[in-house]
């Protein structure tokens, strides 16, 4: 995958040198400055000190930020967290200030909160690995078993609610072991599947939710049952 | 009413008036088009003028044709040429009838004016009930002047009709093919000119070039007794007849009716006072066999090899016209695919020539023959029944004799590769659809019909960059990796968004896991094949590009084949 990384970096760093190092070249949902700032509060809410200096100069959160974030299950409570503040100046203060939102800010706090809820979660990332891809690759020390089941998958495609959504996406990442997923893919998602439940549809089919979703997550079935020919 | 001098065929001006004149209205610069109230009279019309040109003022050599079309005829010209052959175009009274039966044909029952219509359910259709779609009852009174191109379009596309019921010259229901100025504001003369050929190559082996009259029993078949076909041997073969007879052709023997109770006109909604509700029409009439070579219509050999079976004139097929037809209809190349163009289409390449030549002298031609287009239009027949009419425009390209070879190379590559690509499109909507794809049944024809018509636009530009790499006569003439590249691009990307509509559009939310599974990998396979990846998978396209040579690099590609290593 650094092989990837390093041939994606060149194309999205065109215009943007500073920051296309750190994020993927293209977003359903998200803008450039937004992945970049959510990149930035995930590593300082997760990484111990050692880890983030490779990095950033910054120093990471307090640990009991993180643990009373990953402690909420509903959207209200994930609002009131310190860590979803910090995420909140950041967008707030930097990326919003670039390139001004065209959503209401009730809608952005509540996909921002569902996304800080669910990324918090993750433990270790691979750049620009979606989750669909690491939920269809085989569970180590199995036949031919995915880290996710079909059903279950169809599940996570069917939420209803950023609560069941919350419940079910921090479900999927355990299953992924909390790692092996990139956390901006992955905000990205929610924040597409949030922009559906507004009635915000892509007008290629391609480029919705369940497609891209389940797109990734057969690839990655297809792949390891022909490895396994 | 004769059909020479009275006001009957409606025609188009510049100030958009349609207003009804005589047929040498075609030579007023003032009239740009005829606007008849049916697609199949508007094709029969068009032919209707063309004849009468061919027969009124054939050129002896293409010269004079170049002459002729340099200097169009005022009306009065035309008058004046065409008022010999005016006891051949009366329509009705005692003597011999335009296209219809010398004889009365009194000992035959009376039928209703809508059997002279192709499109009108049969006696046997009414009998059984089984006029579904079309209707019958919906034409029962019709003017003289619609009676009259009703009874020319039935003559040149009789379709055969049963024991002793004649088809026409050139089959039933063929195509035509017409070459108009790619300039839609020419009138209407220097639209129809072209489609006239001289009289050194009109007609066909064994036939003899004679000035036409208007009494010649072996031009217009009506002028003298019916030849009938109830025995052998009295088939019509081109060797007897006159050389325009083509033009002329008449398989059917009807006898119209006029009425004395005046009426409105079912067809085009004028009062009439003497209108056609019956008509006589009786078995075996003129019966044509032999190798004949209608000049509008294109024709074909089914086996290249065996050159004493008689050509086919092309129909219209289920599927329409597409791009792939093109080759087929102005390509002629008997020996491999056994396509022969219609004969007008072949002559024009030499008239090309012949200006491309006056002009080179320093004669002031237009160039418009650098840029024409060809009309094809006919029946879709399943024999007696129309399925459909089409009428489709191309674009029309010269090139020299010499290099038409590389040309159907070319445009041969260029279809290939869009067949090979439906094919696959097909398969993996059909993968995507069903849970046995290979045990689907169902007409998928429409696909594929929808993937030609997307991609003709982006073959025409291609084929004209052909047309203008092959008219520069240089020995080797290559045709660029750009519009190799072009070509393949539009394909692909026709090809991905059609499959996305067809698959993907509704709602994938509650899918089925196995229907997401099926459309993501058919989806994935498509895109493989597309982007040429792959050693299997990905091999027409890497063929293409070879042949072509042009790289086959986008972004997302390299990243496919960096992620499979």
């Amino acid at each position: 995958m650094s092989e990837v990384e390093q041939r994606a970096q060149p194309q999205g760093a065109e215009g943007e040198a500073t920051k296309g190092e750190t994020v993927e070249g293209y977003h359903y949902a998200l803008t450039h400055q937004e992945a970049y700032e959510l990149r930035l509060w995930w590593r300082r809410l997760v990484m111990d000190d050692k880890e983030l200096k490779r990095y950033s100069k910054q120093r990471p959160y307090p640990r009991g930020v993180r643990a009373t974030l990953r402690r909420c299950a509903t959207i209200e409570s994930v609002m009131l967290t310190e860590a979803f503040r910090h995420l909140w100046q950041a967008l707030e203060s930097k990326a919003w200030q670039e390139a001004p939102p065209r959503t209401s800010r009730d809608q952005r706090i509540e996909t921002w909160a569902v996304i800080a809820a669910v990324a918090c979660e993750l433990r270790g990332e691979t750049f620009d690995a979606p989750l669909g891809k690491r939920l269809g690759e085989k569970r180590p020390n199995t036949g031919d078993t995915p880290r996710m089941s079909d059903l279950r998958f169809q599940q996570l495609l069917d939420c209803h609610s950023g609560d069941e959504l919350i419940r079910r996406f921090r479900r999927a990442l355990k299953l992924a072991d909390n790692a092996g997923v990139s956390v901006v893919r992955l905000a990205d998602m929610v924040a597409l599947w949030h922009r559906e439940q507004r009635g915000q549809y892509r007008a290629e089919a391609t480029q919705r939710f369940a497609f891209v979703m389940s797109d990734a997550y057969f690839k990655a079935r297809a792949l390891k049952s022909a490895a396994g020919d | 009413m004769n059909l020479l001098t009275e006001p009957w065929l409606p025609f188009r001006h510049r100030d958009g008036r349609i207003e009804y004149r005589p047929p040498s209205a075609l030579a007023d610069p003032e009239v740009l088009d005829l606007a008849l109230p049916r697609a199949d009279f508007q094709g029969a019309a068009w032919q209707f003028l063309i004849a009468l040109l061919q027969t009124a003022m054939t050129p002896e050599d293409t010269d004079a044709w170049l002459d002729r079309y340099q200097i169009p005829p005022s009306v009065a010209a035309l008058d004046e040429a065409l008022a010999p052959f005016a006891a051949a175009f009366v329509l009705d009274g005692d003597g011999p009838r335009f296209m219809q039966d010398l004889d009365p044909l009194e000992d035959v029952k009376e039928a209703p004016i809508a059997g002279l219509l192709i499109d009108s359910p049969g006696a046997n259709g009414i009998k059984n009930n089984t006029d579904f779609f079309v209707k019958r009852g919906r034409v029962e009174t019709v003017c003289p002047e619609c009676a009259a191109l009703a009874l020319f379009t039935m003559q040149i596309n009789a379709p055969a009709g049963g024991a002793g019921i004649r088809v026409g010259l050139r089959g039933g229901g063929p195509l035509t093919t017409l070459i108009l100025p790619e300039d839609e504001s020419k009138p209407l003369w220097h639209r129809l000119w072209p489609n006239v050929m001289p009289a050194d190559a009109v007609g066909q082996p064994g036939q003899t070039w004679r000035p036409p009259k208007a009494d010649d029993g072996k031009l217009f078949f009506w002028m003298t007794e019916t030849r009938i076909s109830d025995k052998k041997g009295t088939e019509v073969l081109p060797e007897q007849v006159h050389p325009l007879h083509a033009f002329w052709s008449m398989p059917r023997r009807y006898r119209l009716l006029f009425d004395e109770t005046p009426g409105c006109c079912d067809l085009c909604g004028r009062e009439t006072s003497h209108p056609v509700r019956r008509l006589r029409a009786k078995k075996q009439g003129a019966n044509y066999d032999g190798p004949w070579r209608h000049p509008l219509t294109p024709y074909r050999r089914l086996n290249p090899k065996k050159l004493d079976e008689l050509p086919l004139s092309s129909k219209g097929q289920p599927g329409g016209l597409g791009y792939r037809h093109w080759p087929g209809l102005v390509l002629e190349d008997e020996a491999v695919s056994g396509a022969l163009p219609a004969r007008v289409v072949t002559h024009h390449l030499h008239k090309y020539r012949m200006v491309q030549a006056a002009r080179d002298d320093g004669e002031t031609f237009e160039a418009l023959f650098r840029r024409a287009r060809l009309w094809v239009f006919g029946y879709d027949m399943d024999n007696m029944k129309p399925r459909g009419w089409y009428s489709v425009e191309m674009p029309l390209v010269g090139v020299p004799e010499a290099h038409q070879e590389i040309l159907r190379d070319w445009v041969k590559r260029f279809v290939d590769l869009a067949s090979e690509f439906t094919w696959t499109l097909r398969n993996q909507l059909k993968r995507a659809w069903f849970k046995r794809p290979e045990d689907a049944k169902g007409d998928m024809s429409q696909v594929d019909a929808q993937f030609f018509e997307a991609t003709q636009l982006a073959f025409f530009k291609a084929l004209r960059m052909m047309g203008e790499t092959l008219r520069d006569e240089t020995a080797t003439p290559t045709l660029s990796p750009g519009i190799h590249r072009q070509w393949y691009l539009a394909l692909k990307h026709e090809a991905l968004s059609l499959f996305d509509a067809q698959a993907i559009s509704g709602p994938l939310e509650g899918m089925k896991m196995q229907q997401l599974e099926r459309i993501t990998s058919a989806r994935r396979y498509l895109q493989a094949y597309l982007n040429g990846s792959g050693k299997k998978i990905g091999k027409t396209v890497q063929t293409f590009a070879q042949v072509g040579s042009f790289e086959l690099s986008s972004p997302t590609t390299q990243r496919d084949e960096e992620s499979a290593a």
